[in-house]
């Protein structure tokens, strides 16, 4: 047998054989004692085999649900163009456009919503769905024989509701687009601020950060005009983050990520990988 | 990818246009939301709200522009909304209720598990039927091939061969998962 200086001067056949059967998973399948595939590639075919056994994968859509898109669309198609929802970017967490309640919980319904269930009390999920369902006024989701009339009752009745509450407690929002320095060469991100009754709540999705882990971390930042800092939060990679501040964007309108130690130092290191300025909705 | 003339007629609300969108990506639009929500019912309404925010913002896609990272990055935001609301609604007690309780929901992933599987349901779209199939028993079942070969009433020869010619494939389509999104 030829001594094995590496994989690529192995049989290549042999070794997309050994991968492919690798895949597959068969028991029955003899991989053949001369093939290794490595740490590496079986990782990676571990984590694709997952995948193929995940459930939710092979899940299909119930067949009424084109029609329920289909006449969602239609639905607010025909309304006319100041009654509609507004757009929503892909990369901005576009939330309910109802205020939140005491709790600071966000529910369909407004004022009259009913107050929530006392946390020593255990709840009954599907009592606490219909009973939400009723509340809101509205289904879910439509269903092929009363399409048109349904969803165009249900916006309708949404919209109502949003005019309502915006006319009584209006929600003000502001979007940042990040841009990446030099730092982080190729990361995009975005940043969503709401303000809530607890501050302004910040949702953070950035793509091609690295993680930071063991002691490094990024630290968020709002600046205003004259230089001062507030620190609004750390997190270790750019996907899914909340942050919160005391202070409005109004005033402190430049957002800034950092990468930071932990080493005792509490003012920013100044190495900025992200910044974007803060413009209202 | 839409024409001009599709993405103009689909910005219009036109049902025939909004179909042809749905079934190009209604599956893998899905196939997103259902990895993120346990529900089923959960997932529908996520999907729904993706297509209809997408419609919102179909005055910002390009002509020719291949819509599948646009729409599974809508498709995760919106289930990872359906996901909050849903926490709560339900953070009190969890404690006393089944993990499967279709109602719970679980947490949101990260967004390059969103990616992958949105390229591995295009995959398997792309495969055959009788190929998917046998993909289908071997991994969600988790048969062998000698146990497909029974189900189907097939040999177990044409079997291996099927079997063989899709992970050949999902092997090409899918190696380079981890290089990201295209």
């Amino acid at each position: 047998m030829a001594p094995d200086t590496g994989r690529h001067s192995m049989d290549e056949n042999a070794f997309d054989r050994a991968r492919i059967n690798y895949l597959a998973g068969d028991r029955d399948v003899d991989l053949g004692g001369d093939v290794d595939l490595g740490g590496d590639d079986r990782a990676e075919l571990d984590d694709l085999r997952a995948l193929l056994a995940d459930p939710a994968l092979w899940a299909e859509p119930p067949a009424a649900l084109e029609d329920s898109v289909v006449a969602a669309i239609a639905a607010e198609a025909a309304l006319p163009a100041d009654g509609r929802a507004p757009a929503a970017g892909p990369d901005t967490v576009r939330p309910f456009p109802f205020a939140p309640d005491a709790a600071g919980n966000v529910r369909l319904g407004g004022p009259t919503a009913g107050p929530t269930a006392p946390a020593e009390a255990p709840i009954d999920l599907a009592a606490a769905r219909e009973s939400r369902v009723r509340r809101d006024g509205r289904r879910r989701f439509t269903r092929p024989a009363f399409l048109i009339a349904a969803a165009a009752a249900v916006v309708a009745v949404a919209l109502s509701a949003v005019l309502l509450l915006r006319d009584t407690t209006p929600q003000r929002r502001f979007d940042v687009a990040l841009s990446a320095t030099e730092l982080a060469p190729g990361a995009t991100g975005s940043a969503t601020m709401l303000k809530t009754d607890s501050g302004w709540q910040i949702t953070l999705e950035a793509t091609g950060l690295p993680r930071l882990d063991g002691g490094t971390f990024y630290q968020a930042w709002l600046r205003n005009a004259d230089g001062v800092l507030v620190p609004i939060g750390t997190f270790n990679e750019g996907t899914d983050v909340t942050l919160w501040a005391g202070v409005s964007p109004e005033k402190f309108s430049t957002m800034t990520i950092t990468k930071e130690s932990a080493d005792g130092v509490q003012d920013s290191s100044g190495q900025r990988v992200m910044t974007g300025t803060a413009v209202e909705d | 990818m839409l024409t001009e003339d599709e993405l103009r007629r689909f910005r219009a609300g036109e049902s025939d246009a909004v179909r042809a969108v749905y079934r190009e990506y209604g599956r893998l639009v899905f196939a997103v939301c259902r990895n993120l929500l346990n529900s089923p019912q959960l997932a529908e309404e996520a999907a729904q709200q993706t297509f209809l925010k997408a419609w919102r913002s179909a005055a910002t896609v390009e002509p020719g522009r291949d819509l599948a990272p646009w729409l599974a990055t809508i498709a995760r935001r919106t289930a990872i909304d359906v996901y909050r609301q849903e926490s709560r609604e339900t953070s009190s007690a969890l404690d006393d209720v089944p993990e499967s309780h279709p109602a719970l929901v679980q947490a949101p992933v990260a967004i390059e598990r969103t990616y992958d599987v949105w390229q591995v349901r295009q995959a398997l779209d792309e495969l055959p039927a009788d190929e998917r199939q046998i993909v289908q028993l071997q991994h969600l079942e988790g048969m062998t091939q000698t146990a497909v070969a029974q189900r189907l009433n097939l040999p177990v020869g044409t079997v291996k061969s099927r079997s063989y010619r899709a992970h050949k494939k999902l092997a090409a389509r899918l190696g380079h998962l981890r290089e990201g999104f295209d």
